[in-house]
């Protein structure tokens, strides 16, 4: 079954070379461009997997994190975020917040897909 | 000699002596109504006279000599207080021996001296500049973008050499974009750069400490495990720890009299004896006791954590650490980390709260909340600083995310320069920085030292400040808007680094504008 992947990321190509990754890998792709807009659109449709960056002008991948986390619908809600700093403390505050899967950029595609597909196979849980 | 206005240097140097005037008129063989002229500048003296003072007052008869080389000595003096800090270097005495021996030389000193400051001002602003320097982290941010996007369409043509149609069109013009946006950036970096070619390497002391703080996340295990290892318990008293220094390692706890102690403690671990000035805050006296048996029970680790870290490569910096990680054994000992980890989240990081239960400072207490990284069980991660009235960052543990100055002072709107104005009140503030991220910052106005009438009894402000989503941990936010909707005062962090054009509390020109 096609699994719907929701992609929040404000730099425009990288967004658009995950889509087109993540749906040559099968995956039905959405994109959102900064936080605000990708709660509304996860509260709208509740997508398998959310790939969510980090750095974001409004609310960050950390605001948007802490309220899906908050939320009972989206608890579990399988989440990979990319960060532009491998800090390690960006790190432990995702993992607290509840991430389930980390990539720091520049990433490697395959690793990207093979990260998504293992969140998707509810082995990131 | 010149018969110079030398009465009070004769009266304070006989008060430091402790001698009456009368006393110093019999060694001298004069009446006390003459030694009184003298001291009130309304007698000179010179030749014999002048050699039996300075006898009879145990100083060189130059030293009592001149009101110009007073201003040079008060240099030189500063000069030996500042290699004294770094751990070597002359006494102030010895000030006056060069200045009345080898004049010449003293004033060579000097003019190095005033060279070697002024270049420390352009040392540091160049310093601040490189480590905080908002156009070279936007710039970073940039490149990660662009390399990020040009890496992943790359290999996306790589693996599909005949794509073609619209979608292979698109994919080339990211890849063209893209490149020209890293030349751009290329491009600004270079133009950040021109001219600065100032070798910025020298890091001080308390720098090269703090980068090793920093880069341990100031959390130190094997510490940890040696204050657990004291078994002490989970809330070691007074008394336990004076009978646990007496018992196990035959130290005494002297109360010393403030004006005979330059300092508010000093341990003398051959001598045995831990002087602490009489008086001391409850919380001042179990610390300066911990940091005791630290010093004994931690010295092999302590040695081992230095040992293991090359970048503290001067022996100043070393010295300094090796304080620094006693301090931080000491604190391990007053508020073991399972224990003082747990009554943290239980209590939602209530300062005062947990400043009564583990019997300590404020200060204490928020830099034990610093050190709260031990795997599995992490704390809020922390930035502290500590100002002066002056508005001077004395102590400064900074986060990934929220850069401090290293030197001089930070933003006026951080909330550490309003606990200022209120003694105790404590100011909580959600700061925005101009890249978007969000802070809780608290402060508060804290005397730490107990001390005697007369004495300046200094002020701090404490600052703690953690990224905005670890703010509903701390019961100091609650009633305050967390949201991204919530108010925020718009900071930055230094003038020279801000791009707040309009801010109505800027002190200087950032370097942003200038360099435009």
């Amino acid at each position: 079954m096609t699994k719907h992947v929701l992609i929040a990321e404000d730099e425009r190509n990288i967004a658009e070379s995950l889509r087109f990754l993540l749906t040559r890998a099968g995956h039905e792709v959405s994109l959102a461009t900064d936080g605000t807009l990708a709660l509304a659109m996860v509260r709208r449709r509740r997508p398998d997997a959310l790939v969510l960056d980090l750095m974001m002008p409004g609310l960050s991948g950390f605001d948007v994190l802490k309220e899906l986390r908050a939320d009972a619908e989206t608890r579990t809600l399988p989440i990979l975020m990319l960060t532009a700093k491998g800090q390690a403390t960006d790190r432990q505050t995702a993992e607290d917040l509840g991430v389930d899967a980390f990539v720091t950029k520049p990433f490697a595609n395959d690793e990207v897909i093979a990260t998504v597909s293992r969140l998707l196979d509810g082995a990131g849980r | 000699m010149p018969s110079l206005p030398i009465g009070h240097r004769v009266r304070a140097r006989r008060k430091d002596l402790g001698i009456t005037q009368t006393a110093l008129a019999k060694t001298l063989g004069i009446s006390v109504s003459y030694v009184n002229l003298i001291e009130h500048d309304k007698r000179s003296i010179g030749g014999a006279l002048l050699n039996r003072m300075a006898e009879a007052l145990g100083i060189e008869p130059g030293t009592l000599d001149g009101a110009q080389e007073r201003r040079v000595l008060d240099e030189l003096s500063e000069i030996a207080a500042n290699a004294a800090e770094e751990g070597a270097g002359p006494g102030p005495e010895s000030a006056r021996d060069l200045l009345a021996r080898h004049e010449p030389w003293a004033r060579v000193l000097l003019s190095l001296h005033r060279a070697s400051v002024r270049d420390q001002g352009t040392i540091s602003a160049l310093s601040n500049r490189f480590n905080q320097d908002p156009v070279l982290d936007a710039s970073v941010s940039d490149m990660l973008a662009s390399s990020t996007a040009i890496r992943s369409v790359a290999d996306i043509l790589g693996d599909a050499p005949d794509m073609e149609g619209e979608q292979r069109a698109r994919f080339d013009a990211i890849l063209q974009e893209e490149a020209a946006r890293l030349s751009d950036v290329a491009q600004t970096l270079a133009r950040a750069f021109e001219g600065g070619q100032a070798d910025v390497s020298g890091l001080s002391a308390p720098e090269e400490v703090d980068d090793f703080l920093y880069r341990r996340s100031n959390h130190f295990p094997a510490l940890e495990a040696v204050a657990e290892g004291l078994l002490l318990g989970d809330l070691p008293d007074t008394a336990a720890l004076a009978d646990y220094l007496e018992t196990r390692h035959g130290v005494v706890l002297r109360h010393v009299p403030l004006d005979a102690m330059p300092r508010a403690s000093a341990f003398d671990g051959q001598g045995r004896t831990l002087d602490v000035v009489q008086g001391a805050a409850p919380a001042t006296l179990r610390f300066e006791m911990a940091r005791a048996i630290a010093v004994i029970e931690g010295a092999d680790a302590i040695r081992a954590e230095i040992a293991d870290t090359p970048e503290l490569a001067s022996e100043a910096a070393r010295e300094r650490a090796t304080r620094a990680l006693a301090a931080y054994a000491a604190a391990a000992i007053l508020m073991p980390y399972a224990p003082f980890h747990e009554a943290a989240e239980t209590m939602r990081y209530d300062i005062d709260a947990l400043a009564v239960r583990f019997g300590t400072s404020a200060e204490q207490l928020c830099h034990r909340f610093t050190t709260l990284r031990r795997s599995g069980a992490e704390g809020v991660p922390f930035a502290m600083l500590r100002a002066n009235a002056a508005g001077y960052l004395t102590k400064r543990f900074p986060l990934p995310r929220l850069p401090m100055p290293r030197h001089g002072g930070a933003c006026p709107l951080w909330a550490v320069y309003s606990a200022m104005q209120t003694l105790d009140l404590r100011v909580a503030r959600i700061a925005e920085f101009p890249n978007g991220g969000r802070f809780f910052m608290l402060a508060r106005a804290t005397r730490p030292m107990a001390s005697a009438h007369g004495q300046t009894r200094p002020t701090y402000a404490l600052m703690l400040a953690c990224e905005i989503v670890h703010a509903d941990r701390l019961v100091y936010s609650d009633g305050l808007d967390l949201s991204a909707a919530g108010r925020a005062d718009p900071v930055g962090s230094t003038c020279l680094l801000c791009p707040r054009t309009a801010c109505t509390h800027r002190q200087e020109a950032s370097i942003r504008t200038k360099a435009r």
